[in-house]
């Protein structure tokens, strides 16, 4: 599993977990990340190359959050940051919350239709 | 590897409704005709509409595709055999005939009016097999239409490219295609035009990653964003992808109190005409998916979406008047898109957004829930490249034929002149058959 595999996959159980469960690791998590990589990975260079400058940013600021990268963080530190990012006063934090919000609950049910 | 070498008559770049119908009306006349496509030939029927595997197989960049600048607008290129017919709603619209007359006027096409234009809707219409629906009327439409009965306004079915014998979609890779081959064409997917040589004001030469074909005239049809991409990476640059136009969309959930939702249904083919061309207003695909798309960042996404059955996603449309840009990016074979609104577009986005509430309302929506930051996207793009003889952005003449040069057409959206106010495949179609039987007249 690549850094930016680890990452995407903190991220998109942390916010599948705010609303699901608290259990990080519940039906159709890993899939949702490994297509989300994908999605990711097949955007046009210019948006690809922004997100991923995002993604690693958003990953080295879990340090001032709970003392170390995003994707070392416990379950509860790392929503901590995304609540933060999710708020934060400056637009591109809240426009890449944003991304990754939809992305995630669209793949989510796209993938696993037993979740409805 | 050495890339092999083919030749034609006639290359026709890009397989969507403009290419295709070019294509196959080439093809019919005896002329050897090569359709090169980028995306993969999948059967319309092996891919379920509106999801995840329809995304990743048939859409450039699996969907995920973005306008720079202010406002960020998402918007959608079809990239496979059959382009955006393969993926949209099948639904099939004539320009109100005033659109199409002031065409004529403002930018002075010769032989163009609405009048002349109808013999070839007819011819296409005839042939890919426009129909209504049959028997009872899906509950969203009937939402739409009770809405704006209430209301006193003009409402209507969309009629669609549609086999009721089959239950299937008619979208080019079943209708227009399978003539083209039928009449002897070669298709070769898989295959993106990477660009065309010229000499002497003629395009002599097209390449991709594995082939070189050589030929006496080309039609690029590719798109209103990889037509004029294709076209700057040639060199050619004037009046090319100076005056991309859309329809921009904003959605909103409307939940009624009972069950509305089946995903079955497919989308909504009732539509408002009562503000046409400038407004128009309809339904989405509203999937558990999607619904959770336009909700997510809710703190009470899951008990909202326990409801998504008494719900579903309607839109409005509206003519935006200010011109985009396509550029080539240097280095890479990618593009960069603008999609900018004045304040004129905003005012009229946001009349359709309330009229939008005002018909979901009278159609007994007990709550409707707009998302917190608008979401501007579009399916519509066309008019980079523009049709004109008096203009002076117009990038081809009257008959597709690009200004300044001897043998290079372009004959899909890019070529509208200016915005349709209605879903362009029908006028796509249209012109393409009209400009292709003038090509075979008079070259």
């Amino acid at each position: 599993m690549t850094a930016m595999d680890k990452i995407i996959l903190g991220i998109v159980q942390a916010l599948l977990c705010q609303q699901y469960a608290q259990d990080e690791q519940f039906y159709g998590v890993t899939h949702t990340a490994e297509v989300l990589y994908r999605k990711i990975m097949a955007m046009p260079l210019l948006l690809r190359t922004l997100m991923t400058a995002f993604i690693y940013v958003f990953n080295v600021f879990g340090v001032f959050v709970g003392g170390g990268l995003f994707e070392n963080l416990n379950l509860q530190q790392r929503q901590a940051q995304l609540r933060q990012w999710q708020h934060s006063p400056i637009g591109p934090c809240r426009e890449g919350m944003a991304f990754f919000n939809k992305m995630t609950f669209f793949l989510y049910f796209s993938l696993c239709p037993k979740n409805d | 590897m050495p890339k092999e070498r083919l030749k034609c008559d006639v290359l026709v770049i890009g397989s969507g409704p403009g290419g295709a119908m070019t294509a196959m009306l080439l093809a019919q006349s005896g002329r050897d005709v090569i359709l090169l496509e980028e995306g993969q030939n999948i059967p319309l029927a092996q891919v379920p509409p509106y999801g995840l595997e329809e995304m990743d197989l048939k859409y450039r960049h699996g969907g995920l595709t973005l306008s720079v600048g202010e406002p960020k607008v998402s918007y959608i290129e079809g990239c496979c055999v059959g382009g955006a017919s393969e993926v949209n709603a099948g639904l099939y619209h004539r320009p109100l005939p005033k659109t199409l007359d002031d065409w004529a006027k403002d930018h002075g096409l010769k032989e163009f009016s609405a009048q002349l234009m109808n013999p070839f809707f007819e011819a296409n219409e005839k042939l890919v097999k426009v129909a209504s629906l049959t028997g009872k009327l899906p509950v969203a439409s009937a939402l739409i239409r009770d809405g704006a009965d209430k209301l006193g306004w003009q409402s209507g079915e969309v009629p669609r490219l549609w086999d009721h014998t089959t239950d299937m979609k008619r979208s080019m890779s079943q209708s227009v295609i399978p003539e083209f081959i039928k009449a002897g064409g070669r298709l070769i997917p898989q295959s993106r035009a990477g660009r065309l040589y010229i000499s002497n004001k003629k395009a002599t030469e097209a390449t991709s990653r594995l082939l070189n074909i050589r030929f006496n005239h080309v039609f690029v049809c590719a798109g209103a964003i990889q037509t004029p991409l294709l076209l700057r990476r040639s060199g050619i640059k004037k009046n090319i992808g100076n005056n991309l136009r859309m329809h921009p969309a904003v959605r909103v959930i409307a939940e009624f109190d009972h069950d509305i939702n089946d995903p079955k249904e497919g989308i909504p083919v009732y539509q408002v005409s009562e503000f046409k061309p400038e407004i128009s207003l309809g339904g989405s695909f509203s999937g558990l998916p999607h619904q959770a798309l336009w909700l997510a960042g809710r703190k009470d996404l899951k008990e909202q979406l326990t409801h998504w059955k008494r719900r579903a996603i309607f839109y409005a449309l509206i003519m935006a008047s200010s011109p985009g840009k396509v550029r080539a990016l240097p280095f890479v074979d990618q593009p960069l898109v603008t999609l900018p609104m004045v304040k004129a577009d905003w005012e009229l986005l946001n009349l359709g957004l309330k009229r939008l509430e005002q018909l979901l309302k009278a159609a007994g929506a007990v709550n409707i829930f707009r998302s917190e930051k608008v979401d501007l996207s579009t399916i519509h793009l066309f008019c980079s490249c523009p049709m004109g003889e008096t203009t002076q952005g117009a990038a081809v003449d009257s008959f597709g034929k690009l200004h300044g040069f001897d043998n290079i057409y372009l004959n899909d959206a890019s070529i509208l002149p200016s915005t349709p106010g209605v879903n362009p495949q029908a006028v796509i179609m249209a012109l393409a058959r009209r400009n292709a039987e003038h090509f075979l007249k008079y070259s």
